[in-house]
C-alpha cells in the first residue's frame, strides 16, 4: 500500500514529517518498506502561461507559442497543439535538464528561434497522456514558479508492507486512524454528501442476490449525464503516487475512493445493461465473460458473477466485464459497492490468475461501514468532476448487518501475558486512542467494543496485542522463563551424527548440504533399473522444474553434482560427505507419512593430500574412504564389520563392496563406473558410498569402554608371505588370528607388493603380529610355536614364505 | 736444563696451537706428554742436573705438564665445538618452507551455525525436538490456525506431495507435535532445527532452507520472557553489544506477534547498505502462542501460556559470517567451504 503523505494530510495532520510517521508506524506493527520522494528535482522547469499561438511559417506541424514565464515572455517552437491561450504549461528553460538527461538549449528550429521547450507529462517522467501531448497544469499554478513544486514532486510516498491481518490499512483512512492512535491527532472525514436528484434509484432499478452466502452485501447508486473526460490533474497525480494509472474521471474516481476507504468500487455503463436489474448469482456451466483485460473467461458455478439479469457483466469482486465498460460514450453510470465472501474471491482470483487491488481487499476483508461511505463519496466526486446528476438514494441489499465484536478483557490477564504492570487506566486509554469503546463491566473486567474496520480483532489476545503495540513492545521488560528443569541432552541419533561429522572432517572431508529433491533422471543416469526400490520416489506435485521433481531416495546425485560443480572450477581434489535424510515409502500416492531416514553419503576424488613438497600424495580411492569408515567403526567400537565384494548399478565392476555390520546391511562403498561418471560429465575416478545411519546407530557404542593397560610385555614378529592374488586379505588375517589363538593381540598389514620378484597371479603381504597375554610374560618357545602354527595355517591357504 | 725446558714449552705450545683436528691433537699429546714423550724424556735426564737445581726444575716441569694438559683440553673442546657447528650447519632447515599439509575438512557453515544455536538454547534448558519434513496439511497449517483459504497461506507458497501432504513450509508444525507429546504436562521447552521448503527460487530465496523453531509453554510464560530469551540469544550469537528491537507483526499461530530486529552487524546501527540505512536487521518472527494452537495441542489457554519463535538459519549464518549470497550455501563450492577452515 502506497501512502502519498500530502494525501494523508487531507484526513489527519500529525504535525510530524513523513519519515517520523514511518518510524512510528513501523514500531507499531505497520511495517514501512520505504519512504520515497515522488519525483525528481527539475531546476529550470517553470510554469508558463500560453499567451498566443501562431502557425510556424515553414512547417505546418509546428506552432510558435509566446509564453509568459512570469515577467518575461519567450517564444517557443512546439510540436504539440493541445493548448490554448491562457493554459498553464510546464516550460523547460534553456540550460535546464529533463529527467533522462536531455539538456534544453536555445535553438533555431526551421528558421524560428525557440527559447526553451514546452513539456509533455512523459518528458517530466510522469506516466500521463501521450508523448506529443503537452501537460496542461491547473489554472491556479503560479506563472514562473517551479514545476516540480506545482506537481508535488517533493511529496513523500510511504510504502507499507502490510501483514494479512491489517487490511484496514489498505486505505488512506485506515492509515489515518492508525496515525491518530499513534500521535493523538484528529481525523477529518472527507465530504460524502452528494446533491441528489429525482427519481430515486430504487423506484427504477432492482438488485437481486441469489447467493447471499457469497454476496452478503450489495449496494448500487446511479449517476446520470456524466461527461467522460480526464479527472483533475491533482487527482491523477495522487493516483500516480499511489501507483495507479489514471484512465478517465469515472474510473479514476472509483480507484480514488477505493484508496480512500479500502472499499473496491466498480462502475458499469448503465445504458449497456440489458435490464433495470442487477442479479448476483453463481455462473452457469459453459457461461463466458470477456473481462476488462480483453480475455474471454470460461466460467463455472464456483465463480460468482454480476449479471444484468441476462448475461454476466462482471466477475464479482475480481474484474468487471468488457460489455459494460466505461467508455468515452458513457453517459450513465451504475456504481457498485459490495461485500463478497473472501474465500470465494480468493479462489476465483487464483483460478483465473487475476490478482487485483479489488480482489486483494475482498480476500482480506473490507470495512463494512465503508460501503455506503464509498458510494456517497464516489457519487459526490462524480457530481463534481464529471458533472453528473446523482439519483436519489442507494439500493442496498444487506443480508446481515455487521455488528461490532464485543470482547471481555481482564487487565490483570493482559499484564500476565505481557509480563508488565500496565495500570488499568492506561489500558483503557490505549484502546480509546485506537477508537475502541471501553466499558467497565466489573472492577476487573473491561468490555471492549471493536470498531468494524478492525475485523482482525476477535479475541482477548488480539486486544492484548493492541495494548502491547501501542504501549510499545520496546517498553516491555526482559525476563527469562523460570520453572522446572528438563532433561535436555542430545539424542543418541544426534550425537552419532555429530560424531560422524567430527571423524570425517578430521579426516579431511568437507560437509555438503544438497537439496532434498532431485531430478528423477538422475537415478536413471545412475543406471537404477525400473524395479529398484530407489526408483520408488515420492513426486513433488508442483515443482519449479524437473530438477526438483522427486524427493531423493539417495544422496548420491546431490554429491555427484557437487563434485562436477567443483571440477568445473578446477577444484580437482575433493573429499565430501553429507549427513541427511532420504524419503522412502511403499505406497504411492502417499497415504501416510513416508520414512525419513538418515544417511551418510561420501564422495572422494582427486589426490590426497593435495600434491605438495613434503609428503607424497595418492589418488583418493576406495581405501581412502574405507580408512575413515574404519576410524568411525573403531570410535563406535564396532568390530564385526565386513566389506564384501559387490556391485551397484553404477559401480566399477570389480571395485565395490557391500558393508555389513553383523548381519545388517549398512550400505556400500565403491568406485563409480567410468561410463557412468562420463554421463555425469566427471572425467576422473570418483569413489562414493552411502550408509544407513539408523543401522549404525543400533550397532554403535557412543561411550567407549576402556581396558586396563597391559601389565606384561609383548613380543612382535614380522611375517611376509606370497599368496595367490584371489585370496582376500581378510581371510589371511582371520587365519592368523585363528591359528595364533589367544596369544595374538594385534595383526597389522604393513606391506603389500605385486610385481617383479613375485610370480604372476600372486602377491606378497607382510604382517606385523603382536603376541601378548594378559596374565604373564610369554616365553620365546610359546611365541615360536604360535608363529609356526600361523605359518602352517597360511600354507594351507596356498601361501609360501617370502624369502 | 732450564733452557731445554723453556724450549720444549715453546715448541709444545706452538704445536698444540697449530693442531687442525682431534687426531693431530692426540699425536701432539703423545709427543709431548706421553710415557715416552719429550717432557718425560726431559725429566728422566733430571739426574744429570746439579742437585740444588733439581727441585726447581722438577717443579717447573710439573707446572709445564699441567699447563700443556690444560691447553690440550681447551684445544680439544674448541675442535669438538667446531665439528658440531659443521654438523648443525649441515642439518639446517628452511623454516620458511610451507608445512606438510594437514588434511582437515570442515563442517558445512549451516551445521556450524545450527550447532551454535543448539548450544545456546540447550544451555537455556530447551530440549531438542524433531518432526518430519514431509508433513501433513494438518500440522503444517490447520493446527497452526491457518485454515484452507486463509490469506496467510499466500505468505508461503508450498510444495505439495498430495492434497494432504506437503513439504513443511516452516518448522512450526514441530510445536504442535512437541506439545501433543507432552500434554497436559508442563513445562514444554523445545527447539527444533531442520529443513523447510518454499516455492521460491531467486537470489534471496532458496526453495530449500533451514529454520530453527523455539517453543516454551508453562503456567506463566510471558511476552517479557520471550523478549529476555531472544535478547540473550542475540547477544550470545552476535556479541555482547547486540541490541534487539521488537516490532508488532502477524502470524496466525501467535498473538501477540512480533518481528525481531538486531542492531546491524555491519554498521553497528548507524545505517549502511546491508540494513538499508535503518540500522536494524530483521532476524526472526515470534509471539505468544495463539490460544487456539494451545487448545488443539492439548493445553488449556486459561491455565497456560507460551511463546514461540522461528528464525532462518541461512539468514543468521549470512549475518554472522558476512556472506552476501544465499546460493553459496547449496553450491557446496569448495572455494567457499574452505574459507571456514
Amino acid at each position: 500500500m502506497r501512502v502519498p503523505y500530502s494525501w494523508l494530510l487531507d484526513y489527519i495532520d500529525p504535525e510530524i514529517s513523513a519519515e517520523e510517521l514511518a518510524n512510528l508506524l513501523t514500531l507499531s506493527g505497520i511495517e514501512v518498506e520505504s519512504v520515497e520522494t515522488f519525483g525528481p528535482n527539475l531546476p529550470g522547469v517553470v510554469v508558463g502561461e500560453v499567451k498566443s499561438l501562431e502557425p510556424h511559417p515553414g512547417r505546418s506541424n509546428l506552432v510558435l507559442v509566446d509564453t509568459d514565464l512570469g515577467g518575461e515572455i519567450v517564444r517557443i517552437v512546439c510540436g504539440a497543439k493541445n493548448m490554448q491561450p491562457g493554459d498553464k504549461v510546464p516550460v523547460a528553460k534553456p540550460g535546464s535538464t529533463l529527467p533522462g538527461g536531455r539538456r534544453i538549449e536555445e535553438a533555431v528550429i526551421y528558421g524560428s528561434s525557440s527559447t526553451g521547450m514546452i513539456c509533455s507529462a512523459q518528458e517530466l517522467d510522469l506516466e500521463l497522456g501521450t508523448e506529443d501531448e503537452i501537460l496542461i497544469l491547473d489554472q491556479d499554478a503560479k506563472t514562473g514558479s517551479p514545476v516540480d513544486k506545482v506537481l508535488g514532486f517533493d511529496d513523500k510516498v510511504i510504502e507499507l508492507e502490510l501483514t494479512p491481518n491489517r487490511s484496514d490499512c489498505l486505505s488512506m483512512i485506515g492509515v489515518a486512524y492508525e496515525t491518530a492512535a499513534l500521535t493523538g491527532a484528529e481525523i477529518k472525514m472527507p465530504a460524502m454528501d452528494p446533491p441528489e436528484t429525482e427519481p430515486s434509484l430504487e423506484s427504477i432499478f432492482n438488485v437481486r442476490i441469489e447467493d447471499p452466502d457469497l454476496c452478503p452485501r450489495y449496494t448500487a447508486r446511479a449517476v446520470k449525464e456524466v461527461e467522460i473526460k480526464k479527472s483533475p490533474l491533482w487527482m491523477q497525480l495522487r493516483l500516480l503516487k499511489a501507483g495507479i494509472r489514471p484512465i478517465s474521471n469515472i474510473v479514476d474516481i472509483t480507484n480514488y475512493v477505493m484508496w480512500e476507504f479500502g472499499q473496491p468500487l466498480h462502475a458499469f455503463d448503465l445504458k449497456l445493461l440489458e435490464s433495470n436489474e442487477i442479479v448476483v448469482r453463481r455462473a452457469e456451466e459453459e457461461e463466458t465473460l470477456v473481462t476488462l483485460d480483453g480475455v474471454e473467461r470460461k466460467l463455472t458455478p464456483e465463480a460468482l458473477v454480476i449479471t444484468d439479469g441476462k448475461t454476466p457483466i462482471g466477475l464479482a469482486g475480481v474484474m468487471g466485464g468488457e460489455n459494460t465498460e466505461i467508455s468515452q460514450a458513457t453517459r450513465e453510470v451504475l456504481i457498485e459497492a459490495a461485500g463478497f465472501n473472501p474465500t470465494n474471491i480468493r479462489r476465483t482470483a487464483r483460478r483465473y490468475n487475476l490478482p487485483s487491488e479489488a480482489s486483494q481487499r475482498f480476500e482480506k476483508g473490507v470495512n463494512p461501514e465503508a460501503v455506503l461511505w464509498s458510494q456517497n463519496r464516489a457519487a459526490l466526486l462524480m457530481n463534481r468532476y464529471a458533472d453528473g446528476k446523482v439519483l436519489q438514494g442507494v439500493v442496498d441489499f444487506n443480508q446481515s448487518p455487521a455488528r461490532p465484536a464485543i470482547i471481555s478483557v481482564n487487565p490483570e490477564r493482559v499484564n500476565r501475558i505481557l509480563g508488565t504492570e500496565i495500570p488499568g487506566n492506561d489500558i483503557r486509554d490505549v484502546l480509546s486512542k485506537l477508537g475502541f469503546k471501553v466499558n467497565s463491566k466489573t472492577s476487573d473486567e473491561l468490555e471492549v467494543i471493536v470498531p468494524l474496520r478492525r475485523g482482525d480483532v476477535k479475541i482477548e489476545e488480539d486486544v492484548v496485542e493492541e495494548v502491547a503495540r501501542l504501549y510499545g513492545y520496546n517498553r516491555i521488560p526482559y525476563t527469562l522463563p523460570r520453572g522446572e528443569l528438563l532433561e535436555n541432552r542430545q539424542t543418541e541419533e544426534e550425537r552419532l551424527h555429530n560424531l560422524t561429522r567430527d571423524i570425517f572432517t578430521a579426516s579431511g572431508f568437507y560437509e555438503a548440504v544438497t537439496y532434498s529433491f532431485i531430478n528423477f533422471n538422475d537415478l536413471v543416469r545412475l543406471r537404477y533399473s525400473a524395479d529398484d526400490p530407489k526408483m520408488k520416489t515420492i513426486p513433488v506435485q508442483n515443482p519449479f522444474s524437473e530438477e526438483q521433481g522427486v524427493m531423493r531416495t539417495t544422496i548420491l546425485p546431490g554429491l555427484l553434482r557437487v563434485i562436477r560443480h567443483n571440477i568445473s572450477h578446477r577444484e580437482l581434489n575433493q573429499l565430501f560427505f553429507e549427513v541427511g535424510s532420504v524419503y522412502e515409502t511403499d505406497n504411492l500416492p502417499l497415504q501416510e507419512l513416508p520414512r525419513e531416514n538418515a544417511r551418510l553419503a561420501v564422495a572422494a576424488t582427486g589426490m590426497v593430500p593435495e600434491q605438495n613438497w613434503a609428503v607424497s600424495s595418492r589418488e583418493a580411492d576406495f581405501f581412502t574412504v574405507k580408512g575413515v569408515l574404519e576410524a568411525l567403526f573403531s570410535r563406535l567400537q564396532i568390530e564385526d564389520y565386513q566389506f564384501i565384494p559387490a556391485q551397484m548399478p553404477f559401480s566399477h565392476p570389480t571395485r565395490c563392496a557391500k558393508v555389513k555390520i553383523g548381519g545388517s546391511e549398512l550400505g556400500f562403498l565403491g568406485q563409480i563406473h567410468p561410463d557412468v561418471a562420463g554421463d555425469w560429465e566427471i572425467d576422473q575416478p570418483v569413489t562414493v558410498g552411502e550408509f544407513d545411519l539408523t543401522v549404525l546407530e543400533k550397532k554403535a557404542n557412543l561411550v567407549p569402554r576402556i581396558n586396563p593397560l597391559p601389565r606384561y610385555p609383548a613380543a612382535s614378529r614380522d611375517l611376509a608371505v606370497v599368496v595367490p592374488r584371489e585370496i582376500p586379505a581378510q581371510q589371511l588375517e582371520q587365519a592368523i588370528k585363528k591359528a595364533g589363538g589367544d596369544l595374538v593381540s594385534e595383526v597389522k598389514l604393513f606391506d603389500l607388493y605385486e610385481g617383479k620378484q613375485i610370480p604372476k597371479g600372486k602377491r606378497s603381504l607382510a604382517y606385523s603380529i603382536t603376541f601378548r597375554l594378559e596374565q604373564r610374560t610369554l616365553t620365546d618357545e610359546e611365541v615360536n610355536r604360535a608363529q609356526e602354527n600361523i605359518q602352517k595355517a597360511l600354507f594351507e591357504l596356498g601361501a609360501v614364505l617370502r624369502s | 736444563m732450564l733452557d731445554k725446558l723453556k724450549e720444549l714449552e715453546d715448541e709444545a705450545k706452538q704445536n698444540i696451537e697449530a693442531v687442525k683436528d682431534l687426531d693431530e691433537l692426540k699425536e701432539a699429546r703423545v709427543r709431548f706428554l706421553g710415557k715416552k714423550g719429550e717432557l718425560t724424556k726431559l725429566l728422566r735426564s733430571l739426574g744429570s742436573a746439579p742437585p740444588e737445581d733439581r727441585p726447581v726444575i722438577g717443579k717447573k716441569a710439573n707446572a709445564l705438564r699441567e699447563e700443556l694438559e690444560r691447553a690440550i683440553e681447551l684445544k680439544e673442546q674448541s675442535l669438538r665445538d667446531a665439528r658440531k657447528g659443521e654438523q648443525w650447519e649441515n642439518e639446517r632447515i628452511d623454516v620458511t618452507l610451507p608445512g606438510s599439509p594437514a588434511t582437515v575438512g570442515q563442517k558445512h557453515p549451516l551445521t556450524l551455525v545450527q550447532e551454535e544455536i543448539k548450544e545456546i538454547f540447550v544451555g537455556l534448558g530447551f530440549q531438542l525436538a524433531y518432526g518430519p519434513e514431509i508433513e501433513s496439511d494438518y500440522y503444517n497449517f490447520e493446527a497452526l490456525n491457518i485454515p484452507a483459504d486463509h490469506p496467510a497461506r499466500d505468505m508461503q507458497d508450498s510444495y505439495y506431495i498430495t492434497d494432504q501432504f506437503l513439504l513443511r513450509t516452516h518448522t512450526s508444525p514441530v510445536q504442535i507435535r512437541a506439545m501433543e507429546k507432552r500434554a497436559p504436562k508442563l513445562p514444554v521447552r523445545v527447539i527444533c532445527l531442520g529443513k523447510v521448503y518454499r516455492r521460491d527460487d531467486d537470489a534471496t530465496h532458496s526453495s530449500m532452507f533451514h529454520q530453527c523453531e523455539g517453543l516454551a509453554v508453562d503456567s506463566d510464560i510471558t511476552f517479557a520472557d520471550l523478549k529476555g530469551t531472544l535478547h540473550l540469544f542475540a547477544r550470545e550469537m552476535f556479541g555482547p553489544g547486540q541490541k534487539v528491537r521488537f516490532r508488532p507483526s502477524f502470524f496466525p499461530f501467535t498473538e501477540p506477534s512480533a518481528e525481531v530486529d538486531i542492531s546491524c552487524i555491519m554498521c553497528g546501527g548507524s545505517g549502511c547498505r546491508v540494513c538499508s540505512n535503518s540500522g536494524w536487521l530483521e532476524i526472526l518472527g515470534a509471539g505468544m502462542v495463539h490460544p487456539r494452537v494451545l487448545e488443539v495441542s492439548g493445553y488449556d489457554p486459561r491455565k497456560s501460556t507460551g511463546f514461540a519463535f522461528g528464525m532462518g538459519i541461512e539468514r543468521i549464518a549470512m549475518l554472522k559470517y558476512g556472506i552476501g549470497d544465499l546460493r553459496l550455501f547449496f553450491s557446496n563450492d569448495l572455494r567457499f567451504l574452505k574459507q571456514f577452515n
